[in-house]
């Protein structure tokens, strides 16, 4: 019979549930290592393609430019699981709390 | 065609539960062979979600192959990565850091939490007591906070890497994890209370699904399915692995034999995983995390296992000096219990299985198969051959 109670009390309380999209955003709490969107410090980018040979779903392809070989990270093949970030030997991917990535046009899932 | 049937006259039914079917969260055909109410005969087949993953782990390198293995189950993902680091590191005689398997330890511990409180919401789902299985899925929501603040993702946690862990343990999360502990501590026994005491609980799974300990032995049951049938046989005890040695912890055993029991196994298992982490907390070695390790792996091979949620999961890992594995098998707790599963849900003698009862015998073995799907293999007393 607990269970009744409990469905009674729960009357009294809050809602678990929390309004996204249509409530407040910033209710949405993200915690601080949260995997997001990555960005890329391109300055201090040495080009030595570690991130390309380590992604494992193909996600990074190297794309020479003038200042020589850049990683460019295509977000629909990526799975966030930050491989990267760990294989950079100078720590130039880091991760924002972006999430909400959904988009109608490929060219706007680039991060360069 | 079964050989327990000993009625007077042919009125033999097949039932085809499956592939798709509501009572399933996974594709499965479930083949029932019925005498009026009473299943008389099971055929199992689980080979419809087969992905090639062993195959697949021998393309990709070692790295690569953490997230490919991390995927092979969503819900048991720690277990996965701790075995397959633990095989790479054994193959390479080498060891994680003190702190590194402390930390391994909490994680598939929380991880272990989550998936208990998952499989009681489902199996409460089963019964048909909706209200149960809303609220603990809310709980589980600590739990899987917890995670995300811990290891960056809900689920897929990218935790264990070889040679050691990813992040560190900061000192607000350590308040995070025994705040979160503190609660669903009282929830897991509040959630006891309910299911001892719940009619409804107990009229769907008392007696039901009965397997007994001499025939968990010989059908080579693991994990909560196992111990639920009174027998002390956990990999954390038995033959530990990471920091596991170092702490110490009961194993749950229950002697009711049923599903009842092993509802009741699983929530005692809750409570003591929160005693594990409590221990991991305040015992935490200082100390690096990681250990780096070459990414070329000497020739060799190495057989690791691991305490998954589900029970007892086997690694095997053959190399060939090269930076990918020559040969990746992987052995799913899920499997081992898939002849107990036909076990439960055959009629014999005085024990009778009726249709209403199969889903809760399915789901009290917690299935997964997704993960299972290496075989193409049809299990069971009666079915395609």
């Amino acid at each position: 019979m607990s269970i009744i109670w409990e469905a009674y009390r729960q009357l009294f309380r809050p809602k678990s549930t929390e309004k996204y999209p249509f409530g407040n955003r910033e209710e949405v709490s993200l915690p601080d290592g949260f995997r997001g969107k990555m960005i890329l410090n391109r300055e201090s980018c040495i080009g030595c393609t570690l991130c390309e040979k380590d992604c494992p779903s193909g996600a990074i392809v190297i794309i020479v430019d003038a200042k020589g070989k850049r990683p460019t990270f295509f977000l629909d093949r990526c799975m966030f699981c930050g491989q990267c970030q760990e294989s950079c030997p100078k720590k130039c991917i880091s991760y924002s709390k972006e999430f909400e990535n959904a988009a109608y046009d490929r060219k706007s899932l680039e991060v360069r | 065609m079964s050989g327990s049937v000993n009625s007077g006259y042919e009125r033999l039914f097949d039932i085809p539960i499956g592939p798709q079917h509501p009572a399933l969260k996974e594709p499965a055909l479930i083949t029932l062979k019925v005498e009026g109410e009473h299943v008389v005969g099971v055929g199992l087949d689980v080979s419809y979600n087969h992905r090639g993953i062993e195959k697949a782990a021998e393309y990709r390198t070692y790295v690569q192959n953490l997230y490919l293995i991390e995927r092979i189950c969503g819900i048991c993902n720690v277990a996965h990565t701790l075995t397959f680091t633990q095989c790479v590191e054994g193959v390479q005689l080498k060891d994680a850091p003190e702190r590194a398997k402390m930390l391994r330890v909490l994680v598939e511990e929380l991880a272990r939490i989550h998936s208990h409180l998952l499989w009681l919401g489902v199996a409460a789902h089963e019964i048909g007591f909706d209200t149960f299985f809303m609220y603990i899925w809310l709980d589980r929501e600590v739990s899987l906070d917890l995670m995300e603040a811990f290891t960056g993702n809900r689920i897929t946690s990218a935790y264990n890497i070889i040679g050691g862990v990813r992040r560190d343990l900061t000192p607000e999360i350590t308040a995070k994890i025994r705040k979160g502990m503190d609660r669903l501590e009282e929830r897991a026994k509040f959630y006891r209370k309910i299911v001892e005491t719940e009619k409804t609980v107990i009229s769907r799974t008392q007696s039901i699904g009965i397997l007994p300990p001499e025939d968990a032995i010989r059908l080579s049951a693991v994990g909560p399915t196992l111990r639920a049938s009174g027998i002390k046989i956990d990999a954390r005890a038995d033959d530990p692995y990471a920091a596991h040695a170092s702490v110490p912890f009961n194993v749950i055993t229950c002697d009711g034999c049923d599903s009842f029991s092993r509802i009741l196994v699983r929530i005692d298992e809750i409570v003591e995983s929160i005693n594990i982490i409590r221990y991991c907390l305040e015992h935490l070695p200082s100390g690096p995390i990681i250990n780096r390790l070459p990414r070329r792996v000497p020739a060799g091979e190495f057989i690791s296992r691991v305490e998954a949620p589900r029970g007892e999961l086997m690694h095997y890992l053959r190399s060939d000096g090269s930076d990918k594995p020559y040969r990746y098998k992987v052995k799913t707790p899920t499997i081992s219990n898939l002849p107990s599963l036909v076990h439960m849900l055959s009629s014999k003698g005085r024990y009778v299985v009726n249709i209403a009862d199969v889903p809760v015998i399915l789901a009290s073995i917690d299935p997964c198969f997704s993960c299972t799907a290496r075989l193409e293999k049809n299990i069971g007393t009666y079915g395609k051959s």
